[in-house]
């Protein structure tokens, strides 16, 4: 099958989603020419035009809340955020807005707005261009987040979230837009809550999200070499999340490692092994762990940065522990 | 048609309202928007104008009165005469209700903006008083101001339904004036539920009160599912939720593990050496080894027996005090025979017989263990466990020692009792164990 | 009273004659629920500024949007709506615009163009542009409508989107509502320089109107409706008006920002309701009777609502977890 890159994955969905449904358009800072800092829109304004890839000014809010109204009102916003981080300056567009108008309205208005973003730490962007916020977002009911893995999961999860009737925030790793990946030519859709096993085992479920899938199967390679067999699950989606998948692999292999980007605390991690030990805990042979970011700000020196994201090492290691079964964290 | 004046919910957090005075008197016409009376609440007065034009009727709450916000303190209808709806205000009320006398009533007042209820801090006027609609009939305290309410009818108060110091919620009915004085006169607390305001709230608040209901309920089920997985708690053993569950469904004591010194936690790989661990422990004669260990002595005078032994040899020639003794201990109960002895070194099983020259050396295995250290400097030993009973003979200056250890599977604590005593009592008087 | 009144029928200024008489009257109600503690919540009254509401939305069809704010129930009877619904909406009963589930602060009623009201300050001004940048694109006439408050001029989203409606033609008119008052604070100690200036600094048209006087609000709302139906937009409106109320019902203690000196004469020499039934008479529109029979139908359609609505049942518990995905019907389940 051919390979193509995630970048160009995320760009031949939106063509696609543009061809098939006229209400799709992309609005958001340098969308059009310049196709965004990280290439990944190029061609598409030459196919669709300004009105359907719409430069904004540098107003965050402003847009965002463009998108919501636009949404609101017979159109499929895909607003185009260049960095994760800014996601704060759109808070209240977001999670007062677009989270609860559906609710609000009892059922009578609907968002139908993709706002594609990123995560991802380690390109020496320091601590305002390497956050991985997706959890702040998923905490807000009312908004579907999705973290795809890969150049496969970046075109199926992004068709999918334009013809959602829900808002959806898509983030993709920034580190990834380059990494290449089986891509089928025909088109496909990958639904949302529907986790990916990526890997079977026995001795221990990895569950990584967004570029750590990638973190948790090198981790897997590492431990069969020691012997233990490591099942590797994507949930693909936190928002809905596939609990089912986590909680039955979680059953089966009674060990689980819980792998994100994000801040480990109040985080994505967190919210999994905690609904891992509430449902599982009688199949449970050692702790549902966490494994996410540092809880310090990203750093800028690459000597810091680097130790503050999980690393396949890391992850195998602690997967050891817990085969072993030593204490983990009794003090 | 009718409107209800009511004492508006003006402020923030407002229960009450003191009403200061009114503008229009009984009966008389009014416009919409002309002024009808004053409320003071959040420190501020407040003019509330009448919601319609016609003539206002009914008018319950006197100035001065604190008025719950929400309760009905009058009328606006189309005629001067219109009927007073005391019956249809009473209506929804319970049977106290309809045991008040008729009359206007007078509300507890909202006064500030999140207030729900007002403290009554005195009456100026007693029951069967007759008022003036401008006489302050008492003083309320809500939002740290005191106010005084007045009666806001003339008339005669033949009912004061709450005391001095009652919180009552605002909008409840707190006293009657009547047009004419009333030999049944009420004066009491107040009592929650019997104004007319009553049944409107409970209405409303009903979605609310269902919720604790459920809360009460679903609390009550969790600690009945969860008290038998907490039961087995005596000993604190570290092993996972899973080897936990799994020991429970096959009925295995984790306790077996840590008695068997294997180090914790415990998980799903120490199941086999669990399991293992839990057969033998049933093969066992004397069950498992955590089980309780009776520990008895007792002290007897050390001549009789020495001069016993000097005496036997000299008589019958028997020499061998394992033998001896081993004759004495067996004699002592009737569920041992085979009694193995040692002093410090080897254990030699003996069969025991009441005749000491019939008890010999035995190879079958020992069923009671007496081990001898009259002969050795050791004063007291406890020496853990060990799988059949076992006596130890110490000797302390003129005095035998005598401890019995045993696991409390092997021997009843009656039986123990019995058993040490009836060798101490050989031992004291060894003449009888040739009887 | 403007009196350049020739493209109004007779019909279309009685319309407007009770739709602010609606407005009073829901509002006067709605007080009413709150002061005797039958309504949970606050709520925010528009009374005072009825002129504007009903000038304006007079000026649009069903198709045209509006977006709205805390101070919502006005934007929303003159959009269209019913009394029953948004009663029932206020006590949070089933049959509210929104189930029970957004109350006085965030009634929505899609079918009219009336895309909710918003209890963040401001927090429209994104959607409403959003709605014009919308209705560009789908090639419609539509033309979005945004009320906002003066204390919402503080608010940078405002700057933002009034920017790229500038940048962008988009037709969108925004209506700010200058009732002098920031909540508790007078709008000149939150507001620098000129508001209208502020727009205009972007290149769009500005104006400042008598919000009081329902038939000017309306003459130039119909003008530059359709100009931004043909590209034109956007544009900015100042309507200088007066709320009634304190900046919500529970705020009693006023005189700390205003006298009620200022309130009296607002009420009484400028009322918008007073103003256009003087000018009806006068102009023999309408009888004295034929005026009082309006009224006592509004009162009436109203005093039937509120019955209905404190007699509607509440949404089902189950409803707790309902719409807040489209395609889930209970999210927890």
């Amino acid at each position: 099958m051919r390979q193509i890159t995630l970048s160009q994955a995320v760009n031949e969905a939106l063509a696609e989603e543009m061809r098939r449904d006229e209400t799709v358009f992309i609005i958001g800072e340098d969308v059009a020419e310049a196709g965004t800092p990280f290439k990944i829109l190029s061609g598409l304004v030459e196919e669709f035009g300004t009105n359907r890839v719409i430069d904004t000014p540098i107003s965050e809010p402003g847009f965002m809340g463009m998108g919501v109204g636009a949404a609101m009102t017979g159109m499929r916003p895909v607003v185009d955020l260049m960095f994760g981080d800014f996601i704060f300056l759109v808070m209240d567009q977001l999670c007062n807005q677009a989270a609860k108008t559906h609710y609000m309205s009892g059922g009578k208005l609907n968002v139908p707005m993709v706002l594609r973003t990123n995560l991802g730490a380690t390109r020496r962007s320091a601590a305002q261009h390497s956050q991985s916020l997706h959890a702040i977002v998923a905490h807000i009911p009312g908004v579907k987040v999705a973290l795809p893995s890969s150049a496969y999961e970046a075109k199926g999860l992004l068709k999918t979230a334009i013809r959602d009737d829900n808002p959806v925030v898509i983030f993709e790793d920034k580190l990834m837009y380059q990494d290449k990946a089986e891509v089928p030519e025909e088109e496909y859709c990958i639904p949302f809550g529907v986790a990916n096993v990526k890997r079977e085992g026995t001795d221990i479920t990895l569950i990584g999200t967004s570029s750590m899938v990638q973190v948790c199967e090198a981790a897997a390679k590492l431990l069969e070499a020691d012997g233990i067999s490591a099942e590797v699950i994507d949930p693909r989606t936190i928002v809905p999340l596939d609990e089912k998948t986590l909680i039955e692999s979680a059953k089966k292999t009674s060990r689980v490692i819980v792998v994100d980007e994000g801040h480990q605390s109040f985080g994505v991690t967190s919210e999994i092994a905690s609904r891992i030990n509430e449902k599982a805990f009688y199949y449970l042979d050692a702790p549902a762990v966490r494994m996410g970011a540092m809880d310090v700000p990203i750093p800028f020196s690459p000597a810091l940065e680097d130790i503050t994201v999980p690393t396949a090492e890391g992850v195998a290691e602690k997967a050891r522990k817990l085969v072993r079964g030593e204490l983990i964290h009794a003090a | 048609m009718r409107h209800e004046i009511i004492m508006p919910a003006l402020g923030m957090s407002q229960d009450t309202g003191t009403l200061l005075a009114w503008h229009k008197s009984e009966g008389e016409a009014v416009a919409a928007g002309d002024i009808l009376f004053e409320v003071e609440t959040d420190k501020t007065t407040m003019e509330v104008e009448a919601p319609a034009a016609g003539f206002v009727v009914g008018i319950s709450a006197e100035a001065g009165a604190e008025v719950p916000v929400g309760n009905v303190i009058a009328y606006i209808a189309d005629t001067a005469d219109a009927d007073v709806p005391a019956a249809e205000s009473a209506a929804p009320t319970p049977a106290v209700a309809d045991a008040l006398p008729e009359g206007n009533q007078v509300i507890m007042p909202t006064l500030g903006m999140a207030q729900d209820s007002g403290l009554l801090i005195g009456w100026a006027k007693q029951v069967g008083d007759q008022v003036d609609a401008e006489d302050v009939l008492f003083e309320v305290e809500t939002d740290k101001s005191v106010a005084e309410v007045t009666a806001g009818h003339s008339g005669y108060l033949v009912a004061r339904l709450a005391a001095a110091g009652d919180e009552v919620p605002t909008g409840e009915v707190i006293a009657i004036i009547a047009a004419e004085p009333s030999a049944a006169l009420i004066d009491r607390a107040y009592q929650a539920g019997t104004a007319m305001s009553a049944s409107d709230k409970a209405a409303e608040t009903t979605p609310a009160a269902s919720a604790p209901t459920e809360t009460a309920s679903s609390k009550a089920a969790p600690t009945a599912s969860i008290l038998p997985l907490l039961a087995p708690a005596g000993a604190r053993i570290l092993a996972s939720p899973k080897l936990k569950r799994m020991a429970m469904e096959a009925g295995l004591d984790l306790q077996l593990l840590a008695d068997a010194g294997v180090p914790q936690p415990y998980h799903v790989s120490d199941l086999v050496q669990l399991k293992e661990l839990s057969k033998a422990a049933k093969q066992a004669p004397t069950g498992g080894t955590a089980a309780q260990t009776l520990e008895i002595s007792a002290v007897v005078d050390a001549g009789a027996f020495s001069e016993f032994v000097l005496w036997l040899e000299a008589n019958t020639g028997i020499s061998n005090q394992a033998q001896i003794l081993s004759s004495m201990l067996g004699s002592s109960h009737a569920a041992f025979t085979q009694i193995g002895v040692a002093t410090l070194g080897e254990t030699q099983v003996y069969q025991a017989h009441q005749q000491i020259s019939g008890t010999s050396v035995s190879e079958a295995a020992e069923e009671l263990h007496l081990r001898d250290l009259r002969g050795t400097f050791i004063e007291t030993a406890t020496l853990g466990n060990s799988a059949v009973p076992r006596v130890t003979l110490t000797r302390r200056g003129d005095q035998l020692h005598l401890q019995l250890s045993a696991p409390e599977s092997a021997l009843s604590a009656a039986d123990a009792l019995g058993l040490l005593n009836n060798f101490a009592e050989r031992l004291a008087d060894p003449m009888r164990q040739l009887l | 009273m403007s009196s350049t009144t020739e493209n109004l029928s007779t019909d279309s200024i009685l319309r407007m004659y009770r739709q602010m008489v609606r407005i009073r009257t829901f509002e006067d109600n709605a007080n009413q629920l709150y002061l005797s503690a039958k309504m949970p919540g606050l709520t925010h009254m528009y009374s005072g500024e009825e002129a504007v509401a009903v000038g304006i939305c007079e000026a649009l069809t069903v198709k045209d949007k509006i977006t709205s704010t805390h101070r919502g129930h006005g934007h929303c009877v003159a959009k269209g709506a019913e009394f029953k619904p948004m009663f029932c909406e206020l006590l949070g009963r089933e049959e509210g615009y929104c189930r029970g589930k957004g109350g006085s602060m965030h009634i929505a009623d899609q079918s009219n163009g009336n895309l909710g009201a918003n209890a963040i300050v401001g927090g429209s001004l994104g959607i409403a542009t959003g709605a014009a940048l919308s209705s560009k694109l789908r090639g419609t006439d539509e033309v979005a409508v945004c009320f906002f408050g003066d204390g919402a001029t503080a608010q940078g989203l405002m700057y933002e989107v009034m920017n790229m409606a500038a940048l962008w033609n988009l037709p969108v008119i925004y209506a700010c509502e200058n009732n002098g008052y920031s909540e508790y604070t007078k709008t000149e100690e939150i507001a620098a320089g000129s508001i209208v200036a502020r727009a205009e600094a972007f290149g769009i048209e500005s104006h400042q109107v008598d919000g009081q006087d329902v038939l000017a609000v309306n003459k130039l709302t119909q003008e530059l409706v359709a100009r931004a139906r043909a590209g034109e937009g956007p544009f900015f409106l100042e309507l200088m008006t007066y709320r009634y109320h304190g900046h919500h019902v529970g705020d009693i203690n006023r005189e700390y920002y205003r006298a009620k000196d200022e309130e009296t004469e607002w009420k009484t020499n400028r009322d918008p309701i007073i103003r256009l039934r003087g000018y009806i008479i006068e102009n023999g529109l309408a009888s004295e009777a034929e005026i009082d029979a309006i009224n006592e139908e509004v009162f009436k359609d109203a005093a039937d609502a509120v019955a209905y609505a404190l007699d509607a049942k509440y949404p089902d518990p189950s409803e707790v977890d309902m719409h807040v995905y489209t395609d889930v019907k209970h999210a927890l389940a």
